[in-house]
């Protein structure tokens, strides 16, 4: 059995306030164009805890993607 | 309005048309009597609690009532106020005509909220004229789906860019139209007040203490000063006050809702028999051609009233489905939280937001196996499908030397987090 959607870490380019404004494509950096969405999920906090703000971004040429940013380590993933 | 992803062309001149009070000038167009009356309408309410006005005509905001107002104070200050229930039905309906007459004249239009909407202006000065013909050109089309007094309230503003025409339309007077070219665009935003800005009261307090008062105070400002006083969004609020920023007009793409409804013979207000009118228009929607074998995302719930208005209630599921008792179960959550204020005469389902069509997952329907099973079949995959479908599982195996065929599987389902929720799992020949 495989996990499906697993996250797969991405470089981001962010705002002084920490919003993502480009993000990694497989050539060039691609700028985002709206946040269509953020929402945060904290859960797990007896065991190793997971605390996540999840973007809805449309990016330049119109694709949506789904991102989040891991606040314990501050790194970015892609879902 | 659902907020999907731009689709097609976009366009850097704007047409902003505004009509402010939307619903409540609808009501008065279908009550005219009313016209010369104190008026409000009740502002939608989740639950039991409190009532509030909504939208007030401007007789009755002359005696003093204001939107947000609880209903026993606006009467208490205006004892002949007439209170209107609202009619989301009847509105969405007249929006929905407005923007399919509007898509006659640009193919660049987008819905921004009820009563408020960016036209696409860019490549249509040969078909339509200057500036001045065009805005009349495009009222002239409303005349189709709307009144004349309420074409003649609609406020106009077209300049480069969302921001600067919606600014352009907040600041003018019905009839005349206030139209900026891009070359005077950041004189004209210089002079606008902070308050155009999206921004919280307490950041325009602060700015007001800083002595900047208007777009042109503010961009003047610099950058790292701006961003210490309101944060991140500084950035952008500077090259908008600075008429740097101009962002285009985004067709909206709006799939085209699927709608079944029911009309009940007398007026309806148990909420059992409500549940099993919706299941049954449920059913009715799911077995739609239209429908397109399309997993089903955003749904609305309502009806009409007896005695005049309507109700409606609205979901979007996190993950589409076509699956029935799904789609019910948050569709009666809703309408506990706010149900009918009266009974229904009629009932409706729409589904306004669809996702990826569902038949690639029915290959391996936990209904196929219900099916095999009842027949007496103890595999699953017992029929000539699953028979075929076995030979070439075999087959593939054999070639590649793996497994090379996986089923989706639900390990849970509501899990906040998304990689739990399903897994992939090799399908045993």
């Amino acid at each position: 059995m495989r996990s499906l959607n697993l996250p797969r870490a991405v470089g981001v380019r962010t705002d002084p306030s920490g919003e993502p404004l480009a993000v990694q494509g497989r050539r060039a950096p691609v700028e985002v164009e709206g946040i269509r969405e953020r929402w945060r999920i904290d859960d797990e906090w007896w065991r190793v805890p997971i605390s996540r703000l999840y973007y809805d971004l449309v990016l330049e040429g119109g694709r949506a993607v789904t991102l989040y940013r891991d606040l314990c380590t501050g790194r970015w993933y892609l879902q | 309005m659902s907020p999907l992803p731009p689709r097609g062309p976009t366009s850097r001149t704007a047409l902003c048309l505004w009509l402010p009070t939307f619903e409540l000038r609808l009501e008065l167009v279908r009550s005219p009597e009313l016209d010369t009356t104190s008026v409000a309408l009740l502002a939608p309410g989740e639950g039991a609690g409190r009532q509030v006005v909504g939208q007030v005509s401007e007789r009755a905001a002359r005696a003093g009532v204001r939107p947000g107002m609880l209903v026993s104070r606006a009467v208490a200050l205006c004892p002949s106020l007439t209170l209107l229930e609202p009619d989301p039905t009847h509105y969405e309906a007249a929006m929905e005509a407005i923007l399919e007459c509007l898509e006659g004249v640009s193919p660049v239009v987008e819905p921004v909220g009820p009563g408020l909407i960016h036209l696409g202006m860019d490549g249509l000065e040969r078909l339509l004229g200057p500036p001045r013909e065009e805005v009349d050109r495009v009222l002239h089309t409303l005349f189709r789906v709307l009144p004349r007094p309420l074409v003649a309230a609609i406020r106009v503003g077209r300049a480069p860019g969302t921001f600067a025409a919606r600014v352009a339309a907040e600041s003018a007077r019905p009839g005349a139209p206030i139209l900026v070219e891009p070359s005077g665009l950041a004189r004209f935003l210089a002079s606008c007040p902070l308050e155009v800005l999206t921004l919280s009261d307490d950041k325009v307090d602060r700015l007001h203490r800083l002595d900047l008062r208007t777009l042109g105070d503010l961009g003047d400002l610099p950058l790292s000063a701006l961003l210490r006083q309101v944060g991140g969004e500084g950035r952008i609020l500077r090259e908008l006050a600075r008429g740097e920023r101009i962002d285009p007009v985004r067709p909206l793409h709006r799939p085209r809702p699927l709608r079944v409804s029911l009309d009940f013979p007398a007026p309806v207000g148990d909420r059992e028999a409500l549940h099993r009118g919706m299941d049954r228009l449920l059913d009715r929607l799911l077995s739609r051609p239209e429908r397109r074998d399309r997993a089903l995302r955003g749904l609305r719930a309502g009806g009409h009233l007896e005695d005049g208005g309507s109700w409606q209630v609205e979901v979007t599921l996190r993950e589409p489905t076509a699956r029935r008792e799904v789609l019910a179960s948050p569709l009666r959550s809703r309408m506990a939280l706010r149900p009918p204020s009266r009974a229904l005469e009629t009932l409706f389902v729409e589904a306004f937001e669809f996702g990826a069509p569902t038949d690639q997952t029915s290959l391996f329907d936990p209904q196929e196996a219900r099916t095999g099973v009842e027949e007496g079949r103890t595999d699953p995959m017992g029929d000539r499908r699953g028979l075929l479908l076995r030979e070439a599982l075999r087959e593939l195996r054999l070639r590649l030397g793996h497994d090379p065929l996986y089923r989706v599987v639900e390990v849970d389902p509501w899990s906040r987090i998304p990689e739990r929720r399903h897994a992939l799992m090799t399908v045993e020949p």
